[in-house]
């Protein structure tokens, strides 16, 4: 028998004694890993996300001119609505390094000004199937086009213009019909008049292009493409990513700001309960002593005790921790948030308990070497 | 020859009012005695054995065992000396309450860097001793006064201390039950063990080679 058996036997067989520390320990340590099971979670499934749609890369002209903005993006014009243009065949460029570049679309744009009842507009011409994948939001009432007379409008254009499905629109005097109306987005798409690309190449009499659209699986490869293209202006979107990043980062701090209040709590905890543990053996320890225990034995026993303890609760707070956030994801039915079990999130809760143990033991566990071992035994 | 020697040996209390509780005491004992202490409830028996378990610094005087100033030992020393040279029976025995009998006994082996099938074989063997050979896995509730008080007789002399310093052994005894104590330190005392015990107990005297008086913190040779 050593000290560690002194330590075993007595919080094997006076399992009462240790509950109140080991249930405390086991509390915070189970909310510490609930919240960052779940931030963790939430974090992978961004990852995820993003890894799944890809990342947007927006080319456009080099221009040092005024700009105006189409759907959230900035674009070179000049003031006389005569967008700023760039030969079609970055189209082709691209769509040769298709696999090279793991480019998932391509969504080429031209615009260019009309005259709507006399009105100048713009008209955007888009190639529809990549188009409506790279905004998958866009919901039509109607249809897509199919030939070279018809149009959509965005939902603000319509009420506008006053058309509905199926009227006809005059654009520079040529006659259109309108076959789908856009549900209203909120954004720039509301303004919108749209037609195939080909249409607007017809109108225009050119095949440059205002813009092109890409949706890329790696954002390695911006730097790729701004090789291959060296005239033009690549722009990677990362808005979405960064605002999702921030919330989740404010998660995190919240989770950080509740683990160190945790920790504080956990340390009075454990200092409270050992120092009434000590009073209440004040005589065990005098008994101890007087059989040759040194004062380091005694701090060794009562530290060993609070940090098997301490241990214990990190284990079952790690436990219950992963199982109670597994439990608010299926209740708040969260879908695609998987809590994981992180071996290494336990360990380093183990290891915080234990240090919380070390920690908070230090000043009973020096009390208890430091009783006076005749004033103990007197009250025998 | 002379094991224990004490000189001029005097213990203040200070706390709200001053207790002397020994007064000069001088004494010897040689080694193989069997001594006992008595005196009036209050007189300082329980500080007197207190000092010479090196548990209780003496505000002046000495104290010399085995030809070592015990009390010129660093604290950490004093403790060591404490588990080499003696065996503690405590009153009401102070058996450790989560501990089995054979651990109990094992307990002044816990901190010393013998193999654990060493102090297992040594705590059986002082168990079998003083009889309790059928019982070693009882925790102390289990067990009955007396073989609480022969536990703490095992635990006291597993070590094999020279010096065995018990504080009124009997004391929570029937006569008889303490009586087989008594017995017990009597063969002790037999196979070598010098021991000094603290009795209220005149029957107890008839067994002992001499008995130390106190009074008052001094020692009355009436
Ligand atoms: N640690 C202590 N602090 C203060 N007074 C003490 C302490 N230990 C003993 N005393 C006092 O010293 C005197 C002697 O006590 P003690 O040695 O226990 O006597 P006995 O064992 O003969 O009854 C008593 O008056 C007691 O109250
Ligand atoms: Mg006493």
């Amino acid at each position: 028998m050593g000290l560690r058996e002194i330590v075993f036997n007595n919080l094997r067989r006076r399992k009462g004694k240790m509950f109140l520390l080991v249930t405390g320990i086991t509390i915070g340590i189970t909310t510490v890993v609930t919240l960052f099971s779940l931030t963790m979670a939430m974090n992978d499934k961004m990852l995820k996300d993003f890894k799944e749609a890809g990342t947007k890369v927006i080319i456009t002209p080099q221009s040092e001119n005024t700009s105006f903005s189409f759907g959230g993006i900035t674009m070179a014009a000049n003031i006389t609505f005569d967008v700023k243009e760039m030969p079609s065949n970055v189209v082709n460029i691209l769509k040769n390094k298709v696999q090279d570049l793991n480019i998932k679309y391509i969504a080429p744009k031209k615009i260019i000004g009309v005259k709507i009842n006399q009105q100048p507009s713009l008209l955007v011409g888009v190639d529809f199937k990549n188009e409506l994948y790279t905004k998958p939001w866009l919901k039509i009432a109607g249809k897509l086009p199919e030939s070279d007379t018809e149009i959509i409008l965005g939902s603000s254009s319509a009420k506008f213009l006053k058309k509905k499905l199926g009227d006809t629109l005059k654009v520079n005097d040529r006659e259109f019909r309108v076959v789908g109306i856009l549900h209203e987005t909120g954004g720039q798409e509301d303004e919108i008049i749209m037609a195939s690309l080909k249409l607007v190449e017809n109108l225009s009499g050119s095949t440059n292009l205002s813009l092109v659209e890409l949706i890329i699986e790696n954002e390695s490869d911006v730097e790729n493409i701004k090789a291959l293209l060296p005239g033009v202006k690549v722009t990677p979107v990362k808005e979405a990513m960064k605002s999702r990043k921030e919330v989740i980062q404010r998660y995190e701090y919240f989770a950080i700001l509740v683990s160190f209040v945790i920790l504080i709590i956990a340390v009075l905890i454990v200092l409270t309960t050992m120092m009434g543990s000590v009073n209440e053996r004040v005589k065990e320890i005098g008994i101890f002593r007087a059989i040759g225990f040194r004062k380091s034995h005694i701090m060794k026993i009562i530290m060993l005790e609070t940090s098997i303890t301490c241990a214990l609760g990190g284990l079952i707070g790690y436990l219950s921790g992963v199982l109670v956030a597994k439990s608010t994801v299926i209740f708040i039915e969260q879908k695609g948030l998987f809590i994981q079990w992180h071996p290494l999130l336990g360990i380093i809760m183990i290891m915080g308990s234990i240090f919380i143990g070390l920690l908070a033991s230090w000043f009973p566990a020096t009390k208890a070497a430091n009783l006076d071992p005749q004033e103990a035994l007197r009250h025998l | 020859m002379t094991l224990i020697e004490a000189r001029d040996v005097s213990k203040v209390y200070k706390g709200e009012s001053e207790v002397k509780a020994l007064d000069k005491v001088t004494f010897q004992v040689n080694e193989g005695e069997f001594v006992a202490i008595m005196g009036p409830s209050g007189s300082g028996k329980s500080t007197l054995l207190s000092i010479l378990g090196v548990l209780n610094p003496p505000t002046s005087g000495e104290l010399i065992i085995d030809e070592i100033k015990v009390f010129e030992l660093s604290n950490e020393k004093q403790a060591d000396f404490r588990r080499e040279y003696l065996g503690f029976v405590f009153q009401q025995f102070q058996l450790i309450p989560y501990l089995t009998a054979l651990e109990n006994v094992m307990l002044p082996l816990a901190v010393s860097k013998m193999s654990k099938q060493k102090k297992r074989a040594a705590a059986e063997s002082v168990l079998e001793k003083v009889g309790l050979g059928n019982k070693f896995h009882r925790l102390p509730h289990q067990l009955s006064g007396g073989e609480q008080g022969r536990v703490a007789v095992a635990r006291a002399i597993v070590n094999e201390p020279l010096i065995i310093l018990a504080d009124e052994p009997t004391g929570s005894l029937d006569t008889k039950t303490g009586l087989e104590i008594i017995e017990l330190f009597r063969e002790l005392n037999k196979a070598g063990h010098t021991i000094l015990m603290v009795t209220h107990n005149t029957e107890n005297l008839q067994h002992v080679n001499r008995t130390i008086f106190i009074r008052d913190g001094r020692i009355d040779n009436n």
